[in-house]
């Protein structure tokens, strides 16, 4: 029972040793005074046995009764701990002294850490920080941190957030520097191209020099909205014919704008009115093989297609065991014998059939987003009566202008 | 047995009440041979780790061991821990 000899040890006991023949008595006499008696043990004529500290004074009296020679062997328990430490006071003033110690060199800061500095140099942050107060030595709970994060984002203009976390002993001076912007240079002039040909039906410029206008027809490629800008004056121009300044009046922007434009997507599909088609017949030769390495080894049928029209389906299962693959495989093959069958389609049902090929051709270049403003249908003229051939139209408005940046010598 | 102690005795048996309280017997638990119990007893009279003897009421219960202990003794209980052999009422 741990808890009970806790129990016992907190309040102190006394193990007792009793010489004498009539211990019993002692014992008897003691119960019935409430002394509690606990590990009576026999050794020859000496008892041991453990008895607590209010215990042991009554029990005293009792022992000069029954003539028995009582002995303490041994103390043990908080109540003789403290005694002993009052005993030994440099110990204790030791003991405490350390504690305060710890507390007191805890409360301070030893390490001040920066991070975060990628442009800004680290020392000139830990400086600062040095000189509002963080600083090894500085006492922890004297410190606004808030008020030192706040001055060192003034104070340095390329920091935008500085944050400080205390963690025993050591102070983590995060910051987080600002991100610049692109600086506007050569880089960022562009103009605006067609992505795909088509029929300009709207343009609107928001920089730059629009070199189209509605109505033009354009190639993919073709520069739509110039990131150019020339200064158009006709009279200054001829008066002065030097280059230099010519340059000079040239500048360069990155241009902005939408450019909308009708474009068109074409499919075509062709059809006969003699179709020719392959149906199953239902017969079919199967065969199999194990198939180990590169050689193989037919178990049935002899892998031969006997049909002249033929369908070939083959499974294959590879043995394995766990994750080990086994060299060999297991492969059936089934031929299936196809008939030829030619149907007679009316011109109908031909040119549907070619129109829906032509269609679905046509749709598949189809961007997304693309608003489709018309659709038509072409039929072709062939020589061929049996063949016909149709184009698929369809026509939509979308956004053409992509941005190109522009590459400028010099 | 004196007509007290019968018509106790009898008491008890009618009403199913405990013996232990009406007759003043001491209730004995064993767990194995390793630790004993005793309830309502009148006294140490002798012990050793081979032996000890504890009074009842109308008699003497000797245990018989090794290495017995007497664990814990109260006015009315004792907990003996230890090999226990040999268990006897000597009345």
């Amino acid at each position: 029972m741990p808890i009970m000899n806790l129990w016992y040890y907190m309040n102190g006991y006394i193990t007792i040793s009793i010489r004498g023949s009539r211990s019993e008595r002692l014992i008897n006499l003691a119960i019935n005074r409430g002394i509690i008696l606990r590990d009576i043990r026999r050794f020859g004529s000496i008892a041991y046995m453990k008895v607590d500290i209010d215990g042991f004074k009554k029990l005293r009296p009792l022992a000069r009764r029954t003539r028995c020679k009582v002995k303490i062997e041994k103390k043990a328990g908080i109540p003789f701990f403290i005694y002993r430490l009052t005993v030994r006071r440099g110990f204790v003033a030791g003991a405490v002294f350390f504690v305060i110690l710890l507390y007191l060199l805890s409360s301070f800061i030893w390490f001040v850490d920066i991070v975060g500095t990628e442009e800004v140099d680290p020392h000139l942050v830990s400086e600062l920080s040095r000189e509002l107060g963080l600083k090894p030595g500085a006492f922890k709970n004297t410190l606004d941190l808030e008020k030192i994060s706040n001055e060192v984002v003034i104070r340095v203009p390329d920091i935008s957030w500085a944050g400080i976390e205390i963690t025993g002993t050591r102070a983590r001076l995060e910051i987080v520097e600002k991100v610049k912007g692109e600086e506007p240079g050569e880089v960022g002039y562009s103009h605006i191209i067609a992505s795909k040909d088509g029929l300009i039906t709207d343009i609107m410029v928001i920089s730059g020099m629009a070199e189209v206008s509605v109505g033009d027809t354009v190639t993919a490629g073709e520069v739509l909205i110039s990131g150019i800008l020339r200064a158009d004056f006709p009279e200054v121009e001829e008066e002065d014919d030097d280059s230099e300044e010519n340059r000079i009046r040239e500048s360069y922007v990155r241009s902005r704008g939408t450019v909308e434009a009708r474009v068109w997507y074409e499919g075509s599909g062709v059809s006969t009115l003699l179709e020719k088609k392959y149906e199953p017949t239902g017969k079919y030769s199967s065969s199999s093989y194990i198939k180990v390495g590169d050689k193989q080894f037919y178990t049935r049928g002899d892998g031969q297609n006997p049909f002249t029209y033929s369908r070939l389906n083959q499974s294959r299962r590879i043995i394995r065991w766990r994750n080990f693959k086994l060299p060999v495989e297991i492969v059936h093959l089934q031929y299936n014998e196809l008939n030829l069958v030619e149907k007679e389609l009316t011109h109908q049902e031909a040119l549907d059939k070619a129109v829906l090929q032509a269609q679905e051709e046509a749709r598949k270049q189809l961007p997304s987003q693309a608003e489709v403003v018309e659709e038509n249908v072409e039929i072709l003229d062939t020589e061929d009566e049996q063949v016909i051939e149709v184009r698929y139209v369809i026509e939509t408005i979308e956004q053409i202008g992509k941005e190109k940046p522009m590459v400028l010598d010099s | 047995m004196s007509f007290k102690k019968k018509f106790r005795s009898s008491l008890a048996d009618v009403f199913e009440l405990p013996k232990e309280i009406l007759l003043d017997l001491p209730r004995v638990t064993l767990v194995g041979n390793v630790q004993m119990y005793i309830q309502n007893h009148k006294g140490v009279v002798e012990y050793t780790d081979k032996v000890i003897r504890i009074s009842i009421s109308g008699g003497e219960l000797v245990i018989q061991g090794e290495g017995l202990t007497i664990k814990n003794i109260y006015s009315e209980e004792i907990f003996v821990d230890g090999l226990i052999y040999h268990l006897e009422y000597a009345v």
